[in-house]
C-alpha cells in the first residue's frame, strides 16, 4: 500500500493496533511524513464537505475523525471555502471580483450595517459625480457662449476700426478740398479786384501796372496745386499779400528766392498793413512789392521772418507765368 | 496547526519554569532548537491523540508533556534514545487512562449557531481579503471545483499555476492555516467563540 493509502486508513481508524502504533511513531520521528499526514487529513475533509466519501467512511469520519474541535474548526473551514468559491459567478470573474470588488457583494447581504454603509457610499459617489458632470455640461456651455461673444466683438471691433479708417481718411479729402476751394475763391476775388481797378481807369490813361494777390503759408509746391500767377505785359508791380496770421512781431523781412535758390529780392523792415476791412477778413498781411520785371516763367519760394529772430515765420510758393 | 507555548508554563499541573527549562535542555542544548522541537512534539501528540479519536486532544498533549517533565530526572540519567518515542510511550498510557474514563463515546457534532455561522462567514470573507492576490486566486480555485472533477480540476489548476499537484496541495494546506487562525482572531474580536 502506498503511504498515502495507509494513512488514509490510520485516520480513519482501518490499522491494526501494532500497525497503528508504528504509524504514531513514524509521524513523531518523520518530519515529511507528518506534513504528508496532514494534507491527506486536508483531502478526507474536503471529500467529506464535497459528499465524495463511501456512506461506511463518511460514518467513521463523523464517529472517530471529527471528535476534535480543531478538526471540527477545519471541517467548518472547508466548508465555507467551498460554498465561498462556488458563489462566485466564474473564475474569470472571481479574479475581477478580487481586482476591483475588494468586498465581497455578499457581505451586503450578511451585515446589515455595511451594506447600509455601502449604499450610502455608493449614492454619495453618484450624486457627486452627477453633479460634476452637470457643472462641467453647464461650463463648457458657458465657455461656448463667451467665446461666440468674443469673435464677435472682435469682428465688431475691426468694422469700428476700418469704418474710423474710412471717417479719417474722408475727413482729411474734405480739409484738402476746402483749403482748395478757399484759395480759389481768394484769386477770384483777386482777379476780380484786379479787372474792376483796370476798368475803373480811363481809356488811355497809364496804368499803374500792379497785379496784388494774396499768398497763404506752408503750400508746398509738391503737396498741392500751387499758386500760379499770370503777369501780363502792363503788369509792373506784384503786391503780394503775405498772410501771417497773429501778429506777434513790429516788422519782418521776406526773402524771395528762384527755384535754383538764387535770391531775387530780399526786404526788410516790411510790416502789417493798415488795418483795412479787407485785412480784417481775411487776417494779417504782410506787403511785399516786387517787380514783375524780376520775375520770369518759373516757381519761387518767399521766406517770411520777423526782422530780429532767425524764426520762421512762414513760407510761400508760387509759380509764375507770362501772357502775351 | 499552531500549537500554544503558553500552556507549557501551566502551574495547575506542577510543571514549573525550573522543570521546563530541564525539558528543553533534554530536547536540545540549543534553546531555539530546543523550543523548536517543543513545539514539534506537542503538534505531532495531539494529531496521535486526534488520530486516536479523543475529544480533548490537547489537554492530553499537555498531560502527557506534564508527565515527562516531571521523571525527567529519572528519564534523562537512563534512557537513550529518541525523545519523540519517550513522548509517545507516555502518550500511549495516557491513552489508555482516558480510555478506561470514557464511558459512551461523544456525539459528532459541528452544528453551531445560525447568528455563528453568519459571523464566521464574515470572517473568512475578512481574512480572504487579507491574502495575497496569489494566494486568494490560489485558494478559491482550489475550492472552486465540481465535485465529481475534484481531482481533475485540481491537476489543472496545478497545471496553469506551474506547479506540481502536490506543491498545490502543500499551499493549499498553508493557506487554510493562515486562514484557520485569522478566523479564531477575528471571532475572539467579535466575542464569539
Amino acid at each position: 500500500m502506498t503511504d498515502e493509502v495507509i494513512l488514509r486508513a490510520y485516520l480513519l481508524g482501518d490499522l491494526a493496533e501494532d500497525e497503528h502504533v508504528r504509524q504514531e511513531e513514524r509521524l513523531l520521528t518523520d518530519k515529511d511524513y507528518f506534513e504528508r499526514l496532514l494534507l491527506v487529513e486536508d483531502d478526507l475533509m474536503d471529500e467529506y464537505v464535497s459528499g465524495l466519501l463511501a456512506p461506511a467512511e463518511r460514518e467513521k469520519v463523523e464517529k472517530r475523525f471529527l471528535l476534535s474541535p480543531s478538526r471540527q474548526a477545519k471541517i467548518e473551514l472547508a466548508a465555507n471555502l467551498q460554498r465561498y468559491a462556488s458563489e462566485l459567478p466564474t473564475a474569470e470573474p472571481a479574479l475581477r471580483a478580487r481586482r476591483f470588488l475588494p468586498v465581497r457583494a455578499s457581505l451586503v447581504q450578511r451585515s446589515p450595517r455595511a451594506s447600509a454603509l455601502l449604499v450610502w457610499a455608493a449614492f454619495l459617489v453618484v450624486a457627486v459625480g452627477v453633479v460634476v458632470v452637470v457643472q462641467l455640461m453647464m461650463l463648457t456651455r458657458r465657455l461656448d457662449s463667451l467665446e461666440g461673444d468674443k469673435q464677435a466683438a472682435a469682428r465688431s471691433a475691426t468694422e469700428l476700426s476700418d469704418k474710423l479708417g474710412a471717417q479719417a481718411a474722408r475727413s482729411d479729402e474734405l480739409a484738402r478740398k476746402l483749403e482748395q476751394e478757399t484759395e480759389r475763391r481768394t484769386q477770384l476775388e483777386e482777379e476780380t479786384a484786379n479787372l474792376k481797378r483796370l476798368l475803373s481807369q480811363p481809356p488811355g490813361s497809364n496804368q499803374s501796372g500792379l497785379l496784388a494777390l494774396s499768398l497763404s503759408p506752408g503750400r508746398l509746391r509738391d503737396g498741392g496745386p500751387t499758386r500760379v500767377i499770370e503777369i501780363s505785359p502792363a503788369v509792373r508791380v506784384l503786391v503780394l499779400q503775405l498772410s501771417i496770421g497773429a501778429n506777434r512781431y513790429r516788422s519782418y523781412r521776406a526773402v524771395l528766392r528762384n527755384d535754383e535758390g538764387v535770391v531775387i529780392l530780399a526786404a526788410n523792415n516790411l510790416r502789417v498793413a493798415a488795418t483795412s476791412y479787407q485785412n480784417y477778413q481775411d487776417g494779417k498781411k504782410i506787403e511785399l512789392r516786387v517787380p514783375a520785371r524780376l520775375l520770369r516763367p518759373g516757381d519761387y519760394t518767399i521766406l517770411l521772418s520777423p526782422a530780429n529772430s532767425q524764426e520762421r515765420t512762414g513760407t510761400y510758393y508760387f509759380t509764375a507765368k507770362r501772357q502775351k | 496547526m499552531a500549537a500554544d507555548s503558553s500552556t507549557s508554563l501551566r502551574t495547575e499541573r506542577g510543571l514549573t519554569q525550573q522543570a521546563f527549562d530541564c525539558l528543553l535542555r533534554w530536547l536540545d542544548p540549543d534553546r531555539d532548537r530546543a523550543a523548536k522541537k517543543y513545539e514539534d512534539i506537542r503538534i505531532r501528540l495531539t494529531k496521535v491523540f486526534e488520530g486516536r479519536g479523543c475529544v480533548n486532544p490537547e489537554d492530553l498533549t499537555d498531560e502527557t508533556i506534564d508527565r515527562v517533565a516531571s521523571r525527567l530526572d529519572d528519564v534523562a540519567a537512563r534512557y537513550e534514545g529518541e525523545p519523540f518515542l519517550y513522548f509517545h510511550g507516555v502518550a500511549r498510557l495516557i491513552y489508555l487512562e482516558y480510555s478506561r474514563k470514557r464511558i459512551n463515546p461523544p456525539q459528532t457534532s459541528i452544528a453551531t449557531a445560525p447568528q455563528e455561522i453568519e459571523e464566521k462567514y464574515d470572517c473568512l470573507d475578512e481574512c480572504l481579503s487579507r491574502l495575497t492576490p496569489r494566494n486568494r486566486e490560489l485558494i478559491l480555485l482550489y475550492y472552486r471545483h465540481e465535485r465529481r472533477t475534484k481531482i481533475d480540476s485540481r491537476r489543472e489548476i496545478a497545471q496553469q499555476l506551474g506547479v506540481s499537484p502536490n506543491a498545490l496541495r502543500i499551499r493549499a494546506h498553508r493557506i487554510k492555516d493562515v486562514l484557520g487562525d485569522c478566523i479564531s482572531e477575528c471571532m475572539r474580536r467579535r466575542g464569539g467563540s
